[in-house]
């Protein structure tokens, strides 16, 4: 990790109420992110992966200031976005903005294409209305879209257009940190390489910082610098790609990667897709949260959460009983 | 990738198209619709009616009571010797008034109240939404008698004001617009409650988009079809309303002419002559089940599932 750090998340948890009884009793709580930390640098993509429901989500959700975390900060160019005034607050987030997942749901179907892309610049008070439209313009051809497109409404779109469409509004206040939450994977495959090349061509030409929330990890590998392995709610593994790919170290990186079909690469290893169900994380397991579908787990793992820890090769991983470093494992074994 | 398929341009202009037609396939909507604007023409032209026959719709004549239809009296006269037809023209003028004017005053109630409810959420919600069951566990005929007979010039209202003959007219929108916008209420709430949860609204609000604007920009737009098909289905209510409350003499004031006070005024008279009763009743009848019409029609061709997204 080079360059000053532009986002660091430290500790941050939010834990969901599970509903409540007549006389607020708590029914319990979901544990969606327990303790999430990581640093992103100006210009570097961090990709956060883990199966469906580990908290994803919303770790994007709370780095951007749409949930308040219980627990842990964000601090984004330095200061503490919760902590800040209103206004500062507002301000602050002109730098950091969003691409949802569903490009159905992200765009009011009552305002056009033009309002959409333009409500960012309305929200933050940028210029006049002549020179509104013509960054809008401006950002709509960017993104590969014709600014005369700006009259029509959402639903007159494809999918890919309109994540375009929702690129283009992300990216007309020119933030330095865009938020993606799964934003491919509601485009066909053919239309997901056009996206994806997008963002990489804006990342180059405006030294763009992606957090970029994906189960994909195809797109991972062509896009990531670093990447953020999560499991029911937990960090378990970050690490710089080549090395994450080279040399996953916590068995469940371990699972995920050998559980992708890779064509004309031969099998799946034996054994990769971790038996049982993934825990409930309304009661999620004592000591590591992946130990009951473990294959290396200790005893020590079922009484004490491990932390996160440096293994020394510019890896994070928290387990008690890692896989072997990369020195121990033959070359162009997995890759 | 840029150029939209030639197919796809007139999507918009489709919608509006099947809008209309998805209405126009409602016969019995259709046909309200007609006699709604008939009504509203007729009430409209009150003034231009009572010329062209030469008779004021409030000028007693002892000697024409009960007159049968003529040229000049086309529906006769009532019992003090007005021209029926203009009385029943000046009383559509009322009715229709004061049926809009509530319906609307109470949507907007309903509606600020309904989004802030839903927006906000938390205590608020709680607040207001007892608030709402409040008002609808109220017994509302003996409240409007009650708010009726309030006396304005207690209130502070100067004292030519609250005499004024117009007054009793804005006392009924007022007092039914207080007591019916719980219908909107709990609709927009409820849409609201569904909207916010989008994601076109979270991404508003992680751009730095602040409540007032989540809630006009966004959320209302998207939630305008059940607030107008039941504004239109409260319009019918308020009619009958305001006929009841004149009826009972503590609406529309007489001389002006209500369809409720006129029915009032005939009651003892059904026997006598039957045709004072069934002209205003007939109105009454005609112009609130239009409404009720009219709104079924709006809530079969605004229904957002049939609408292609």
């Amino acid at each position: 990790m080079n360059g000053t750090p532009l986002l660091r998340v430290e500790g941050l948890t939010r834990h969901f109420p599970l509903g409540h009884g007549l006389f607020g009793r708590r029914a319990g709580r979901v544990h969606a992110l327990t303790e999430l930390s990581f640093t992103l640098a100006t210009g570097r993509t961090l990709a956060l992966v883990g199966e469906s429901g580990c908290g994803k989500t919303t770790a994007a959700r709370a780095i951007a200031g749409l949930y308040r975390p219980d627990a842990g900060r964000v601090l984004f160019k330095g200061s503490d976005l919760a902590g800040l005034p209103r206004r500062a607050r507002k301000d602050a987030r002109r730098a950091m903005q969003m691409v949802f997942q569903d490009p159905f749901g992200s765009l009011n179907p009552r305002l056009t294409v033009g309002a959409i892309v333009g409500e960012p610049l309305v929200i933050h008070r940028v210029g006049t209305r002549a020179e509104r439209r013509a960054r809008v313009d401006d950002v709509m051809r960017g993104v590969g879209l014709d600014p005369r497109d700006g009259q029509r409404y959402p639903h007159e779109f494809s999918g890919g257009q309109r994540q375009r469409i929702a690129i283009a509004r992300a990216l007309v206040i020119e933030p330095d940190l865009i938020i993606a939450d799964e934003p491919l994977s509601a485009l066909d495959v053919s239309i997901q390489s056009q996206v994806l090349n997008l963002m990489k061509d804006l990342q180059e030409a405006r030294g763009l910082a992606f957090l970029f929330i994906t189960h994909d990890l195809a797109v991972v590998d062509t896009f990531a610098d670093e990447v953020a392995v999560m499991y029911l709610g937990r960090l378990v593994e970050l690490a710089p790609r080549d090395r994450l790919f080279a040399a996953p170290r916590h068995p469940y990186t371990r699972t995920l990667m050998a559980a992708v079909p890779v064509p004309g690469r031969g099998k799946r290893a034996p054994g990769s897709i971790p038996a049982g169900e993934v825990p409930s994380p309304i009661t999620p397991p004592p000591g590591c949260p992946f130990h009951p579908r473990c294959p290396r787990a200790l005893p020590v793992c079922r009484a004490e959460m491990p932390e996160l820890e440096d293994d020394g090769g510019g890896s994070f991983v928290a387990c008690h009983n890692p896989e072997p470093p990369p020195a121990f494992m033959p070359a162009g074994n997995i890759r | 990738m840029t150029a939209l398929p030639p197919a796809l341009i007139h999507v918009r202009r489709g919608m509006v198209t099947l809008f209309a037609r998805r209405f126009l396939d409602h016969r019995l909507a259709v046909a309200s619709a007609v006699v709604l604007a008939l009504l509203a023409l007729l009430a409209v032209a009150a003034p231009v009616a009572e010329w062209a026959l030469g008779v004021d719709a409030n000028a007693v004549s002892l000697a024409a009571r009960f007159l049968p239809p003529s040229a000049t009296h086309p529906l006769g006269t009532d019992e003090l010797g007005r021209d029926l037809l203009a009385r029943l023209l000046y009383g559509g003028r009322v009715s229709l008034i004061v049926g809009l004017a509530a319906a609307l005053a109470s949507a907007v109630i309903g509606t600020v109240i309904g989004l802030a409810a839903g927006y906000y959420g938390g205590k608020l919600d709680i607040v207001l939404m007892r608030l709402t069951d409040g008002v609808i566990a109220l017994p509302l005929l003996p409240l409007l008698i009650v708010l009726a007979a309030v006396d304005l010039t207690k209130i502070g209202l100067p004292e030519a004001l609250a005499r004024d003959a117009d007054v009793s007219l804005y006392r009924m929108v007022a007092i039914i617009a207080l007591v019916s916008w719980t219908t909107v209420a709990r609709l927009v709430r409820g849409a609201t409650l569904s909207v916010r949860e989008r994601e076109f609204v979270l991404a508003a609000t992680a751009c730095g988009a602040g409540p007032l604007r989540i809630m006009t920009v966004h959320i209302l737009p998207n939630v305008v079809s059940p607030i107008i098909v039941a504004t239109t289905l409260s319009v019918g209510n308020v009619i009958l309303l305001e006929s009841v409350l004149s009826f009972l003499g503590l609406g529309i004031q007489p001389p002006i002419a209500s369809w409720g006070n006129m029915l009032t005024g005939a009651q003892e008279l059904i026997w006598s002559a039957p045709e004072l009763v069934f002209w205003p009743g007939a109105l009454i009848f005609l112009t609130v089940i239009a409404f009720n019409f009219l709104g079924d029609g709006l809530q079969d061709a605004l229904d957002p599932r049939a609408i292609a997204r």
